[in-house]
């Protein structure tokens, strides 16, 4: 067993408690950055008990706006014990990996807080369709004046939401979204950063040849 | 001119929230630092409220300051004082915008109780510096804070300062009470 590693009890409970809830929600731990304006890996990060990488009080607030939840759902209102003393227990089984963390609680047994499963990022595969549903909705915002001003990944799916009006799972439209962002040259969507850092996605258009 | 520092309207939220308890509290940034951060930053809270520092409080702080709260509270003897605070104390009702805003140390508003008042002095003003009497601190309240108090309105909350040990209070030679700020006035309560 590895050594107990010090965390802090509220920021622990805070991350489990938003994985919880993004995984009721149907949202991969991938949607989730996609949806804060981070990096891809950056929630997968932040779920790793080992990585120091913890939610902020602005990241719950924006939390809250993607979830549309109250904060108890995430955030604990007080934790008497500040800090914890844990172990991280890792078993795989095949392709997929369990882990377990257990808080010290000497001198009785220590006691389970969490186990997951590493999640597996293969994305469902939709219809055609649908997917052609979905492609035309971004299509019609990328040819109208939406993407003039720039949008966050939030905004896209609100706005993508009021006019499909079906669920989709979130990495159908992030799909949607990257045919224009991975275009080599205009028109397309370019990526920036927002002064939340958060990412923005800002039309770039066609400059018309003499 | 310094640079403007901008920080999310709920870290700011957060910050001025905890400024208003604490000072309800008559807890100063100082001893709050040290409840929060005993062997690390003394001045963190200072840090966190001022407008110059990026600077903002941590879920982990939030908690400390939450439980920190609880038992000072629970040392008072008024009754009409909130005993038990949660972080949720702390965070807007429902989520604000998420584009920041510049960062800006909470003014207290100037129609506010006696407790409020003696604690805003206390922590804001250098009157206190020296030994004033009960008059003189009247007087330099109707002056500066939107109030009308009589002595008998501000005496409890000056005893109440001296009992947590962040005033000097004592007779002159003619029998006159002064209040003295304490030089050190960050002992526990």
């Amino acid at each position: 067993m590895e050594s107990p590693i010090p965390v802090s009890s509220i920021e622990l409970d805070n991350v489990y408690r938003v994985m919880d809830k993004r995984k009721s929600l149907g949202y991969s731990a991938r949607d989730l950055s996609f949806m804060l304006g981070y990096r891809a890996l950056y929630v997968r990060d932040v779920e790793n008990p080992k990585h120091t990488l913890r939610y902020t009080p602005k990241d719950n607030n924006y939390l809250q706006l993607i979830f549309e939840c109250p904060l108890s759902d995430i955030l604990a209102g007080k934790i008497p014990e500040v800090n914890y003393l844990i172990t991280i227990e890792t078993h795989s089984y095949g392709t997929v990996s369990t882990n377990t963390i257990h808080r010290l609680n000497l001198p009785q047994a220590p006691i389970r807080l969490k186990e997951f499963k590493d999640e597996d990022d293969t994305s469902v595969e939709i219809g055609t369709s649908e997917k052609i549903e979905i492609e035309k909705v971004i299509n019609n915002l990328f040819n109208s004046v939406y993407f003039d001003q720039p949008k966050t990944a939030l905004e896209i799916l609100q706005s993508f939401k009021e006019i499909y009006r079906k669920t989709t799972p979130v990495h159908n439209v992030i799909a949607a979204i990257k045919k224009y962002t991975a275009r080599r040259k205009a028109p397309r969507l370019i990526e920036n950063k927002n002064e939340s850092g958060r990412t923005t996605f800002l039309k770039e258009p066609e400059i018309p040849q003499e | 001119m310094p640079k403007e520092i901008k920080i999310a309207p709920v870290e700011q939220y957060i910050i001025d929230q905890i400024r208003k308890i604490r000072l309800s509290l008559n807890i100063t940034a100082e001893l709050l630092s040290k409840n929060i951060t005993p062997s690390e930053s003394a001045g963190l809270v200072g840090n966190v409220e001022s407008s110059a520092s990026k600077t903002t409080y941590t879920s982990h702080n939030l908690n400390l300051i939450a439980d920190f709260f609880t038992k000072h509270a629970k040392m008072l003897k008024d009754d009409s004082v909130q005993k038990e605070y949660t972080i949720y104390d702390f965070y807007p009702p429902e989520p604000l915008e998420d584009l920041p805003i510049v960062k800006s140390t909470y003014e207290i508003p100037r129609k506010i109780g006696p407790t409020f008042i003696v604690a805003d002095m206390l922590e804001n003003t250098n009157f206190l510096d020296s030994p004033k009497t009960i008059t003189q601190v009247t007087d330099y309240i109707n002056a500066h804070y939107d109030v009308k108090y009589k002595s008998t309105n501000i005496n409890s909350a000056l005893k109440q300062a001296g009992k947590k040990d962040l005033l000097e209070i004592n007779m002159t030679e003619e029998l006159r009470v002064t209040y003295q700020k304490k030089k050190n006035n960050n002992k526990n309560l």
